[in-house]
């Protein structure tokens, strides 16, 4: 293998026969609900699916609201292109996704837990339901109040957007909803609510298994710990690698490129598109580019406006149709460059463009409108003439 | 008391001479002017074999376009009767029934579209307000009538004959930036 | 419940707890109010979808003097004591503005001389305010065929600016609703499910809420333009709703029924298909005088009414 250089960690897949995650339940539920906040502030663990909001706060916010029902969800609706760590985690290690959402229940005071998995991963729902329901056996054996249940999407981008997908799961259309009030306030059914990413819990999980100095020790100040990232696209080894965050995408691609790499677009079809001249600079990790998880490589053969074309008609297909910026804002983004490659509008019009991108990141409801600019501007400021010849 | 102008004359009432009391040079006088104007030019022409030549945009009789392919215009928006100071146009709007596409072009028309040519003023200001280019001023004059009743023009007066040899031309009032804005497609009108 | 005090373009303001920024810019009135195309005060989860009333708050409030980072929706946003809000005064909530105007209209036809909405259409005056005088564009419109849904309702696709209020007004207001969002993004569309007809009592209040003209009246549809007809207070005796309406009338006929709607253009009451649809004769209706239109609408438009007469020039004895 080529990967000799990267720092191998082996956090959320690795497994401890001394410490299963039903025991890590079983040792952590000991402690008092405070030392655990305590704990994952401490880390310094933020949320992974991209927006790294601090797990503890959450955690916090959701335990200090007065209500006799609460609930924890594990969004695994993973939507996003060129991502694909879920579905690993989902796959070999769910038990600890489980083990996450029981501390994270016990924490708040939770009886109830949701993994809301996007319709695309129903065919892994039988033996995923065996898994819960085995381990719901287990809780149930040790007294532990708490059951999780399996929700399944519909194949909605929006709805990995939270509050969009509280109203998914309330059987409604899936549409984000408006904040406040915050899911750590009113989320599903209108009860408080954590939410956190798949690979956030299997940390939460696993911070309680080793102790919360282990995870400090990896990244840097603002981006504590490792993190799972899907690498895809023009290189030699794709596929699912857990990384140290902080470091530099000439890092990266040293491991990862095929040598002729022209550009990496960070974070998805809603991330940035990083160029090459710019790789020096670029830390991966909260304090450069936050990402969910995704980096996905082109090489000098790829067309970069056919990479932009393709992302904005699928930000203009999955748009949920709820607010004017987005609804509008994509499918105008859409027809704008395809008219601007045909030559029927000039140069100049990309200009335009840009300015109702700026709009869409100022008006629009959610996160999908208002990250539609990033890789937008991204590809248009870096790779202006591939667009225009 | 100061004057504001300078053309105002002192009356004086003195006593008239005689040659001023017989009054013929005076009656003289006048009989020559009268007469210079019987070799002067004329000032009539004789209407209607003689006609004079009208300025471009002069603003007579009203006329309703049709479109290139003899659909009518007018969509029966209202807009020419809410400006009209002279509240001379009144109008009923009728929906077009499927097969009827050739003889309006949007889906609702004009059913009845009346200008009483009394009230009217000819200012021109339905012109300014139609959005569809339907309604014009012309250069033809408004007949005389002996009644009122013949005065309250209806569709048969008012919309252009269909036959492309007889379309009334308002080609000299539809300046260069009409016609442009007619050709740009994002000004296209339904699409 | 001590009262919150709020700052609007300069204005202060005191609201009780849990007002929205929206309601409270509506309570000092004029300019401060930010316009909403989707929000509708009388139904309940509206708004926060156009976001054409977004405004800047400078200040959070007396605790938290930081502004918020992004522009909110007046509609949805809770005042917090001592929080200050720019709305006109904002060069960027006026740029916004002026952005999501051009959304709207991009594909929105321009067929306001056919539209029977023109004259009391809320995106005409938005455009009128905020929108651009020329555009930049020139993509296809998305077009569909106008449809009849139930035997009073037409339904201009073209038109629809996807404010939710009918669906919210059916959902709210009857039983079963059996129209709603389809599609998904460029695709969304108000539609029933395989043409189904709406016919229920209330079914055309949809027709009063919807701020464009994609819904509207049958029995009334190219009757007469907006500003011909006069409008006036009535009454009658209704089994089923307030029978507090408006009437439209042109002439000694009856042209048209709705509610009657106040300065935002929101319906006071909501009315029963009966009276809106059924009663199109004068002696129907206990007329109470006519309805007071503001000066600047088109409806006012050639109405002399409200004009005083000049007093008699004759000398008295």
């Amino acid at each position: 293998m080529e990967q000799k250089q990267l720092k191998k960690i082996d956090i959320i897949f690795g497994w401890d026969d001394k410490c299963t995650p039903i025991q890590v339940v079983e040792k952590t539920i000991k402690k008092t609900a405070e030392s655990i906040i305590l704990d994952m502030i401490d880390s310094g663990l933020k949320g992974r699916g991209g927006a790294g909001f601090p797990t503890g706060l959450k955690w916090k916010f959701t335990r200090n609201e007065e209500s006799d029902v609460k609930y924890v969800i594990c969004n695994a609706d993973e939507g996003e292109p060129g991502t694909f760590k879920d579905r690993e985690i989902l796959d070999r290690v769910p038990e600890k996704i489980f083990s996450g959402m029981t501390i994270c229940a016990y924490v708040i005071g939770a009886r109830e837990g949701y993994i809301y998995i996007r319709g695309e991963y129903n065919f892994m729902l039988k033996t995923l339901q065996q898994k819960v329901d085995l381990f719901n056996q287990q809780l149930h054996d040790k007294k532990v109040d708490f059951q999780i249940y399996l929700r399944s999407g519909s194949g909605a981008y929006v709805c990995g957007e939270e509050s969009a997908l509280f109203e998914s799961m309330e059987g409604k259309r899936g549409e984000p909803r408006n904040k406040p009030p915050y899911p750590t306030v009113a989320g599903y059914n209108s009860k408080p609510t954590v939410i956190n990413n798949v690979e956030t819990l299997v940390y939460t999980s696993e911070i309680c298994r080793m102790g919360p100095e282990q995870f400090k020790a990896l990244g840097t100040k603002d981006s504590r710990g490792s993190k799972v990232f899907s690498v895809s696209g023009d290189t030699p080894i794709a596929g699912i690698y857990e990384l140290e965050l902080g470091m530099s995408l000439k890092d990266f691609v040293e491991d990862f490129g095929d040598g002729d790499t022209k550009a990496i677009q960070v974070g998805g079809a809603s991330g940035h598109c990083v160029p090459r001249k710019k790789f020096n600079d670029t830390i991966i990790g909260f304090e450069g580019i936050p990402t969910g998880g995704s980096m996905m490589i082109f090489n000098s053969s790829r067309s970069m406006y056919n990479v932009l074309h393709d992302y904005l008609e699928f930000f203009t297909e999955e748009s949920c149709g709820q607010c004017t910026p987005c609804r509008i804002g994509c499918q105008q983004l859409l027809k704008g460059i395809e008219a601007v490659k045909k030559g029927e509008r000039p140069p100049t019009y990309l200009d335009d463009l840009k300015r109702l991108t700026a709009t869409m990141k100022i008006a629009a409801k959610c996160g999908l409108g208002q990250s539609v600019a990033n890789p937008f501007t991204s590809i248009v400021d870096n790779f202006r003439e591939e667009i225009i010849y | 008391m100061q004057m504001l102008t300078d053309r105002s004359k002192v009356v004086s009432d003195k006593k008239m001479t005689f040659m001023e009391r017989i009054y013929i040079p005076a009656i003289v006088k006048g009989m020559f002017i009268t007469l210079k104007h019987f070799f002067g030019k004329k000032t009539t022409i004789s209407y209607p074999e003689q006609k004079r030549e009208f300025s471009k945009v002069y603003r007579g009789q009203h006329v309703l376009k049709r479109d290139d392919i003899g659909r009518e215009r007018c969509t029966a928006c209202g807009l020419c009767a809410v400006a009209c100071p002279a509240e001379a146009i009144t109008m009923i709007a009728a929906e077009r029934k499927p097969g009827e596409e050739n003889l309006y072009r949007e889906e609702k028309y004009a059913a009845v579209y009346e200008i009483n040519m009394l009230r009217c003023i000819f200012c021109g200001d339905c012109e300014d307000a139609c959005p569809k280019e339907a309604i014009f001023l012309t250069d033809r004059i408004v007949a005389s009538q002996y009644k009122r009743k013949p005065f309250i023009y209806g569709k048969d007066m008012l919309v252009e004959p269909l036959d492309p040899s007889k379309r009334i031309d308002i080609s000299a009032r539809q300046t260069e930036n009409v016609n442009k804005f007619k050709l740009e497609k994002r000004f296209a009108h339904n699409k | 419940m001590p009262l919150l005090k709020v700052t609007i373009d300069t204005i202060e303001v005191e609201v009780e707890a849990g007002t929205t920024i929206m309601n409270a810019a509506r309570q000092i009135g004029g300019s401060v109010v930010p316009p909403a195309m989707c929000y509708y005060s009388k139904l309940e989860g509206s708004g926060g979808k156009c976001r054409t009333c977004l405004v800047k708050v400078s200040r959070s409030s007396s605790k938290d003097i930081r502004p918020l980072p992004k522009l909110v929706a007046a509609c949805r946003t809770a005042v917090q004591d001592g929080m200050v809000v720019q709305n006109t005064t904002s060069p960027e909530v006026m740029e916004s503005r002026q952005a999501i105007t051009e959304f709207l209209l991009l594909n929105h036809p321009l067929d306001c001389p056919v539209c029977d909405q023109a004259g009391e259409c809320h995106l005409q005056d938005l455009s009128y305010e905020h929108g651009l005088e020329d555009t930049n564009t020139v993509e296809e419109r998305r077009t569909f065929e106008p449809v009849d849904i139930g035997d009073y309702i037409k339904l201009h696709m073209n038109r629809c600016i996807l404010c939710y209020r009918c669906v919210m007004v059916a959902d709210q207001l009857t039983d079963k609703r059996v129209h709603g969002v389809l599609g998904r993004g460029d695709h969304s569309e108000i539609g029933t499910h395989i043409s189904k007809a709406i016919d229920n009592d209330f079914s055309g209040n949809m027709i009063d809420v919807c701020p464009v003209g994609a819904l509207t009246d049958k029995t009334f549809r190219f009757k007469s333009r907006v500003w011909f007809t006069k409008p006036l207070d009535a009454h009658r005796e209704c089994p089923t709703c307030s029978g507090k309406t408006a009437i439209w009338m042109k002439g000694s006929e009856i042209l048209r029924v709705t509610g009657r709607k106040d300065k935002y253009g929101e319906l006071e009451e909501y009315i029963c298909n009966d009276c809106r649809f059924h009663h199109k004769d004068a002696s129907d209706w206990i007329i109470e005088g006519p309805r007071a239109i503001e000066r600047h609408s088109v409806i006012s438009q050639n109405h002399y009414e409200k004009l005083k007469t000049p007093g008699t020039t004759e000398p008295e004895f």
